[in-house]
């Protein structure tokens, strides 16, 4: 078993930025889900489990060692997708997975070649394999590093907003490949998008302005809020007096009308509907709760 | 919109930061140019021709601004990745394109004009000698500010601007502004630009070529002027016609279709260009292998794999990079023709030389340094930056590869460049010496080229990778780069000298033959050392800077370092540290201690001191040397020699001397002078002072003796002494009887500053010819001269006695008769060559592998003996001796009486084995062969007109000797070289030109218009009577010890045998500065009935008087030229033969002439074989 732990963790940039708040998280192996917000935090933080950032204060541990002062023990351990990343110019997929693997630590060739042969196989690129990789489309850039991340033997896995640009598709197939791998190593999954996290995640933490506001399992979390959740139809123009009246954690258009959706522990008013809790809305939930207690100058516990 | 268009742009371009910055830059460049006060003597440094001249030679520097103003126009959008935004608004392709390339110009334009108003300033306002600066006159700023600024600025942009457009790539960017460097380079080589300093003048097609091709026009600017003398540079504007004109409007117009074509071919609006190569995709079935983790061994060994595989990739990607393809390219064509036209006729005469390792490696090793430099700069950058560029840092930095694996693989790729430029050189020079059929491969020479000319790179190397550790940005990294690798290499103008300071002190070491390694490579081994282990340490500190993941800033970073430092590499920094000050240290003892270090400002000190303690001593009465008796001792393995002279002393004045003023070049052990007592010493400055008691009367001798070690301690090096060929000569160590004219400061302004008197002018006067007493005279010679045992000892006169004592080898020499006092002393390994002719011995010394012309040498020193016993009258001695010497002496050759010496590479390897090339090796036997009568047999006072003698005799001597052996086409080369040195020194002469018979150190007198002088009077009075006239002044001189004869003299004797027509026309060879300009303006033919032709030829004829300083007058002509009809041009025709070639009248202006011909010929010429100075001779001969 593997064990991730994050203490007391803090990331304060030169511009006076704070990206991380006081983190602390404990990670078992299985998928973990991280949500946030754009500029919540999340990269900053796989960055930081990566080697790729000191933070400010605060410590890491994985199965017992401190990665901060010996990055390499966690280098070697590690499968890494960035958010963002390009590749070299003029060099194929195969070749180019071949280079990484080695700098993964396989210098086995054959053993190499029968990996990253499986690799390309399973995230689709295979025939692709010749093709020089600056030239793949998002999608197909972005299956490249999947495929990199899971090179040699990696224990801890972090995958940052890996599913953009993936069609439903491929989405699936590598949630799939990483449900798999994920049952014997940790695997973070960094990610905006709710149901990517739902579908897969044992554990889930949600990260906003640098702190962490929730963790716990999707299911059991999703079950605290069951019953609070509130839907209606309603007029557009109408939206402001419900968002001043109402805790509106979310509203849509759906077939043309804006559906709103409240978190309330009672049933708001008979025109309101009660709607099945689901991830998203823990999710809303969850950061108008941390926005309004900031507001207020009141914490109020959850969960 | 394109109002709005270029407003942004103007907006955006000037809030960049470089643009106050460039702006300042070339302001400073300005003010430091202009500082400087650099202009050739007699020139003022506000000249027209020194404004364009700089002008033009900094426009170099704009191609920076452009580059960078070009990348921000072009790429920027794509760099922010606002290239969709950008061209998914209704912007029109015109409006965009066209307001980007003016934002590039015209910034770029006013970045670079500081400059002028940095460089007007310091040159009005700093104190430069007022005496050079003309009046303040806009104009003269003005100009170069049209010609070169606004047009260069125009086609580099163009050109650059196109580049970005297209390739939307920073570095293909930067290959073009490499490529059009390249070009000015090439350009400047090809027209062997004063900049280059070749020794070698450029053919007029070469020079055509070079001034069309150079994008800056500055190859057409010294086309333009390069026969400007100093008036014509102060007087004369740069006039835009010609070859100039011609420049600019080619390159404007090629920039301007540049311009249009890119316009065309630009695709706005298209996003991903790159082509998709197809690649076949494989459907093949393939069963799916199920994912399972491999395991990995993360040791040692795979750390070594993975910077393997590192370098691997780094390499590739530079090789796949059309820049360093095209550097590449550039580079191999830049070595070919340097070596090809050196080998193959490079010469200055034509010649070729035989390709020795050593030769071939000199050629390419300054542009080597050039590139490398250009390599280690870019892709210092480029490869530290090469995953953070691409965004693949993320991926690559969380592998569990260590630092320094990254940090060594960027590292051997980079220094790896360099080491390919090499290697492609040393290739091509093995291609070379193959395709001569040379086999001598001198493998240890190619291989020092890695070490002697890859340290800098490599030194430059690490303080890149160094500066880009620091920086948060691998542009400013460049830039800093670049700035620091200049500073360095052009520290000397910073008023750097010590070595200590700058890896531009590295000495320049090159191989000869018979001198092995330069003796300054014990030097470079210590520098090398000593920067090497500056640059280890500064490696190390760049690769605990080494980032990885998201850049630091440089404090947070900075402060990193301290923390993380390991044992091991402490230790490897505090052993570095030791090895950086123990060489440090060992560089100072050798330079500063053993040695005395002095700075230039210190040197002239000690001259203005010397002046101003001595110079009370310089009207006392000289005593003559003349008679030598020296004891020299050569230990060439220890480096040192030592002398002990018994000298005789002659009082030859009239007046008694009683006080004798001694200043010496050597520190001396011992100095004693007959009868005299030692008054006064200084060991500073090294004089003495005697008191002779009693004086000396008139003619009265007296002993002097001293003695001396000379050793080469430290660095210091002396080419005389050399294990394989030791040439030392009593001028490099003989104190001097006088005080030392030669060691004031000469400079005027610097003697202003310093509040010394200023120098006197010397009178030359006719008068003053035959007034002025030379105290030189001739001497008896004895010497006893003791050598290593492996070598052989040589000196003046004959060998009387040989022996051999405790290992060492003696000789003593005698010389029969009195001779002039050039003596040296020679020790080395020789073969010998010996031939009696007429009862004379001549002898050849020379290194055992140079046997190449020794034969050729035989035959031509035969053949001019004959001619000059022929008609110049005896020889003194019964002996000739020829030795070789070293290429390190910067000579054609030396004649010393009854000995010559001649340097390796210009006689000895140079390649005659080209029948019809000119035989370089023939003309330089013979004029050193005609200097035992010119300059021996016949000594002139040494006063003005003293070197016609010498050097015009023995050039007439070499001229008529080659004509009889080798043809006319021999002479014309002659002629051809004669006038061009003529027309290249008069115009870079630091003083005005006197007239031939006043000659004084001018040395395109001596050797170009003494020549063309001597063959026309030989054409206008016959070969005999002017030989004639010769021998009557040897044998009216021969016996003279003292040194008598004046130009006055010859020209007498020429008026006796000449009609008055004929004394006219010596007199304005002779006596005044006069340029011909003959031209044939055209040709025609017809058949007659006789069936012979009738040509009938116009010839245009001009001459011009120089009067004072430089100014010129039109004046008559009415003389007889040569006209030539041949087969062939002047330059292949062996002999006149069946040839038409007589005398015609020539008058001003046009002249016709009618001449009936049996055959048709191919060739018309006036003056075809060049006998008179004309500055356009491609016009005296045509083709029918």
């Amino acid at each position: 078993m593997n064990t991730l732990t994050i203490k007391n963790l803090s990331k304060t940039y030169a511009n006076g930025v704070k990206a991380l708040d006081n983190i602390n998280l404990h990670i078992n192996n299985g998928m973990f889900g991280l949500l946030g917000a754009n500029g919540a935090g999340k990269s900053s933080l796989m960055r930081t489990i990566a080697s790729l950032q000191e933070p400010s204060s605060g410590s890491i541990f994985f199965n017992n060692v401190d990665i901060l002062n010996a990055p390499q023990e966690i280098r070697k351990q590690l499968g890494y997708l960035p958010q963002e990343f390009g590749v070299y110019p003029k060099i194929s997929a195969e070749k180019l997975l071949d280079h990484l693997a080695v700098l993964k630590g396989i210098i086995n060739t054959k053993k190499r070649k029968e990996q990253v042969t499986s690799l390309l196989q399973h995230v689709n690129l295979y025939e692709h394999r010749k093709k020089e990789v600056h030239t793949f489309s998002g999608g197909m850039r972005q299956r490249f590093g999947i495929a990199q991340a899971l090179l040699a033997n990696p224990q801890l896995i972090i995958v940052d907003e890996p599913t953009a640009g993936l069609d439903p598709e491929e989405r699936n197939r590598f949630l799939n490949l990483l449900g798999e791998i994920g049952e014997n190593v940790i695997v973070i999954l960094s990610t905006h998008i709710v149901e990517d996290i739902r579908d897969l995640c044992k554990n889930m933490a949600v990260l906003d302005k640098g702190q962490i506001v929730l963790t716990g399992k999707p299911s059991v979390l999703i079950a605290s809020i069951e019953n609070k959740i509130w839907s209606k139809r309603i007029e557009k123009s109408t939206l402001n007096n419900y968002k001043e009246k109402h805790t509106v954690i979310s509203n849509k258009l759906i077939e043309g009308e804006t559906q709103i959706r409240v978190f309330a522990n009672t049933q708001p008013d008979p025109s309101f509907n009660k709607a099945v809790a689901n991830l998203e809305d823990l999710y809303f939930s969850t950061l108008k709760k941390v926005e309004g207690s900031k507001n207020n100058s009141k914490i109020e516990s959850y969960v | 919109m394109f109002k709005e268009l270029f407003k942004f742009e103007v907006f955006y371009q000037a809030k960049q930061r470089a643009f106050p910055l460039f702006a300042l830059l070339f302001l400073g460049l300005g003010i430091f140019v202009g500082r400087q006060g650099f202009a050739e003597n007699l020139v003022n440094y506000n000249a027209s021709y020194q404004v364009n001249f700089h002008a033009g030679l900094f426009s170099l520097g704009a191609v920076f601004i452009i580059m960078f103003f070009a990348i921000s126009a072009t790429l920027r959008d794509e760099h922010h990745q606002m290239e969709s935004i950008i061209y998914s608004t209704s912007i029109l392709k015109k409006d965009y394109f066209w307001s980007r390339f003016l934002g590039v110009f015209i910034f770029s334009l006013l970045a670079f004009t500081p400059f002028y108003i940095g460089y007007g300033l310091a040159i009005h306002f700093s104190d430069l000698d007022p005496e050079r600066l003309a009046n303040f006159n806009v104009f003269i700023y003005l100009q170069p500010w049209l010609y070169f600024t606004i047009p260069n600025i125009f086609i580099c942009s163009s050109i650059i601007f196109a580049v970005s457009t297209l390739s939307k790539s920073n570095i293909a960017t930067y290959v073009s502004a490499v490529f059009i460097y390249m070009l000015y380079f090439l350009c400047a080589m090809f027209l062997n630009s004063p900049l280059m300093a070749q020794a070698v003048p450029a053919s007029p097609e070469s020079m055509i070529m070079a001034s069309i091709f150079d994008p800056f026009g500055i190859s057409a600017f010294f086309e333009q002027t390069q026969y400007w003398t100093a008036y014509d540079k102060n007087q004369q504007l740069l006039s835009l016609s010609g070859l100039f004109l011609v420049n600019r409007l080619i390159w404007i117009l090629f920039s301007g279709i540049v311009l249009a074509i890119t316009y065309k071919v630009f695709s706005f609006r298209a996003l991903n260009k790159t082509k998709i190569k197809k690649i076949k995709i494989n459907k093949e079935k393939v069963t799916l292998r199920a994912y399972k983790t491999t395991p990995v061994v993360i040791n040692f060994n795979y750390q070594i794999k993975a910077f393997i595989n590192l370098c691997r990739l780094e390499l590739k990607s530079v090789f796949k990079s059309i820049p360093f393809l095209a550097i590449l390219i550039m580079w191999i064509i830049i070595v070919f023709t340097s070596i090809n036209s050196t080998i193959n006729g490079g010469g200055q005469y034509g010649d070729s030389l035989y390709p020795f390792t050593n030769l071939l490696v000199e050629l390419f090793v300054d542009p080597l340094s050039i590139f490398s430099i250009i390599l280690v700069v870019f892709y210092s950058g480029e490869l530290v930056w090469r995953e953070r560029s691409v965004k693949f840092s993320g991926i690559v930095d969380c592998t569990p590869v260590e630092n320094w694996v990254f940090f060594a693989s960027k590292f051997i790729s980079l220094i790896l460049l360099p080491t390919i430029l090499i290697i492609t050189a040393i290739v091509l020079c093995v291609f070379f010496q193959i395709s001569k059929g040379f086999y001598q491969f001198d493998m240890h020479v190619y291989l020092s080229v890695f070490y002697h000319y890859g340290v800098l790179s490599l030194v430059f190397a690490m303080f890149g990778l160094f500066v880009q550790s620091l920086v948060s940005n691998k542009f400013l990294g460049m830039g800093l780069t670049g700035l620091i690798i200049i500073l360095a290499l052009k520290a000397p103008l910073f008023g750097v000298e010590h070595p200590l300071f700058s890896p531009a002190f590295l000495p320049r070491i090159s191989f000869s033959n018979m001198v092995g390694i330069s003796q300054a490579s014990k030097m470079f081994n210590h520098l090398a050392l000593y920067w090497l282990s500056i640059g280890a340490i500064l490696s190390i500190v760049s690769f605990k800077l080494w980032q990885r993941g998201l850049v630091k800033r440089f404090i947070e970073n900075w402060k990193r370092l301290g923390k993380l430092t390991k044992r091991v590499e402490l230790i490897s920094i505090c052993l570095l540290f030791s090895v950086f000050m123990a060489s440090g240290a060992s560089i100072y003892y050798n330079v500063n201690v053993i040695q005395e270090y002095t700075t230039v400002e210190e040197r002239l000190d000690h001259k203005e001191n010397y002046e101003r303690k001595f110079k009370k001593w310089s009207n006392l009465e000289v005593l003559s040397l003349v008679g030598i008796n020296n004891k020299l001792d050569v230990f060439a393995k220890e480096r040192r020699y030592t002398v002990t002279a018994e000298n005789t002393l002659k009082n030859n004045g009239s007046n008694a001397i009683d006080t004798v003023f001694i200043s010496v070049r050597i520190p001396l052990n011992g100095i004693s002078l007959e009868n005299g007592t030692l008054l006064e010493k200084d060991s500073v400055y090294g004089t003495y002072l005697f008191v002779i008691k009693p004086a000396i009367q008139m003619n009265q001798s007296i002993k002097f003796s001293y003695s001396f070690e000379k050793e080469l301690l430290g660095f210091s090096t002396d080419k005389g002494i050399v294990e394989g060929g030791s040439y030392i000569t009593q001028r490099s160590f003989e104190p001097i009887l006088s005080y030392r004219e030669g060691l004031e400061i000469q400079n005027r302004f610097e003697r202003k500053k310093r509040n010394l008197p200023q120098l006197e002018e010397r009178v030359t006067d006719d008068s003053h010819l035959a007034v002025h007493k030379d105290r030189l005279s001739k001497v008896s010679f004895e010497t006893v001269l003791s050598t290593d045992l492996s070598a052989t000892g040589l000196s003046i006169g004959t060998l009387e006695k040989q022996w051999t004592k405790e290992n060492r080898n003696y000789y003593h020499f005698k010389a029969k008769i009195e001779v002039m006092p050039t003596i040296a002393y020679l020790a080395g390994d020789y073969k010998i060559k010996e031939i009696d002719f007429r009862n004379i011995k001549v002898s050849q010394y020379f290194n055992k592998e140079h046997a190449f012309n020794i034969d050729t040498i035989q035959k031509n020193t035969v053949q001019a003996l004959a001619y000059c016993l022929d008609n110049f009258g005896s020889y003194p001695t019964e002996s000739l001796k020829i030795v070789e010497v070293p290429s390190t002496w910067p000579m054609g050759g030396f004649a010393h009486p009854g000995l010559i010496t001649m340097t390796e590479d210009r006689l000895y390897l140079t390649d005659i084995s080209n029948s019809n090339s000119f035989n370089l090796v023939a003309k330089r036997s013979i004029h050193e062969v005609a200097h035992q009568w010119w300059g021996h047999v016949l000594l002139p006072k040494g006063v003005e007109g003293g070197s016609l003698f010498v050097e015009g005799f023995a050039k007439y001597t070499e001229a008529v000797v080659m004509e009889k052996h080798y043809g006319k086409k021999a002479v014309y080369q002659l002629g051809e070289t004669a006038n061009r040195s003529y027309f290249r020194g008069r115009a870079y002469a630091s003083t005005t030109e006197p007239p031939l018979y006043l000659v004084f150190g001018q040395s395109y007198l001596s050797y170009g218009k003494s020549y063309t002088a001597m063959l026309a009077l030989r054409d206008l009075i016959g070969e005999v009577k002017l030989n004639k006239v010769l021998n009557n002044l040897v044998e009216r001189f021969r016996d003279d010890a003292n040194f008598e004869i004046i130009t006055l003299y010859f020209l007498e004797e020429l008026y006796q045998v000449s009609t008055k027509e004929q004394q006219v026309l010596i007199d304005d060879w002779f006596k005044r500065t006069i340029l011909y300009d003959v031209a044939i303006e055209e040709t025609s033919y017809k058949k007659l009935e006789t069936g012979k032709y009738e040509v009938n030829i116009k010839i245009d004829a001009k001459r011009n008087q120089v009067i004072d300083h430089g100014k010129s007058k039109k004046i008559d002509i009415n003389e007889e030229l040569f006209i030539g009809l041949f087969d062939a041009h002047p330059s292949e025709i062996s002999n006149i033969g069946a040839n038409y070639y007589k005398k015609h009248r020539i008058i001003t202006g046009t002249n016709e002439i009618k001449i009936i011909m049996d055959t048709l010929p191919n060739y018309i010429s006036i003056d075809p074989f060049i006998t008179r100075n004309d500055e356009n001779i491609v016009d005296n001969t045509v083709r029918l």
